[in-house]
């Protein structure tokens, strides 16, 4: 059967009904910075407190959340998946999404929200990891696939700057 | 004649702008201009419209 195509928005606006505290990451969060990049997932480093764990373990019920590439098995995240630093690489009923504990030499929530900025979209109050940060945690992590980006992140900063 | 919105045009390069086309590194200037002049929520329904229309595309090969 084939994958549900994303709907970036629906999963936003279940994970903000139920009070997640989450920064968006990745692609999403360089195209809503107006990068013209495509990405087929959502990437959100998420608040690994207690409550936000019980907030996010909700949502992912809502969304039918399971992890992806497992074959037959459906594996549910549970609270020690999402209070570990690791990623969880899932597959909700509104298209991917990687929920990440720690990105970039173990940055986590704490620490990127500090780098973050507020954007409303569809009445959602979401927070953005700012330009300026995505592109600093693309040069760290270095991997292939954040080089190919980073052309296009480094212009729409000078662009937005003009 | 009334004018479509800017997210339906797609972007557009002013012959008469000195502004150029793409960066040094081969990047599209005109791409992120036009991004820029969407707002967060239309930048993100044009991400859903290009996904889906990429997968719309690899379904349509048939499978060996």
């Amino acid at each position: 059967m084939p994958s549900p195509a994303p709907d970036f928005l629906t999963i936003l606006r279940v994970l903000t009904a139920h009070g997640v505290e989450f920064v968006i990451v990745g692609g999403v969060c360089g195209v809503l910075h107006g990068a013209p990049i495509a990405t087929f997932d959502l990437d959100v480093v998420h608040s690994r407190a207690p409550e936000n764990i019980d907030r996010l373990l909700a949502a992912l019920s809502a969304l039918g959340a399971h992890a992806r590439g497992q074959a037959d098995r459906r594996v549910v995240p549970d609270r020690s998946h999402l209070e570990s630093p690791g990623h969880q690489l899932l597959m909700t009923s509104a298209g991917p999404l990687d929920l990440l504990g720690v990105i970039a030499h173990d940055r986590g929530y704490e620490d990127l929200v500090c780098h973050s900025t507020e954007v409303t979209v569809s009445g959602m109050h979401l927070r953005l990891l700012d330009l300026e940060t995505l592109i600093e945690t693309k040069e760290t992590i270095a991997r292939d696939k954040d080089l190919a980006v980073l052309a296009i992140l480094r212009r729409t900063l000078e662009e937005k700057r003009k | 004649m009334e004018r479509l919105p800017s997210i339906l045009t797609g972007p557009t390069a002013d012959p008469r702008s000195a502004e150029g086309t793409h960066s040094p590194d081969g990047v599209d200037l005109t791409l992120i201009r036009w991004m820029l002049s969407l707002t967060p929520v239309e930048r993100l329904e044009v991400l859903q419209a290009n996904v889906r229309s990429i997968l719309i595309l690899r379904d349509a090969i048939p499978r060996p």
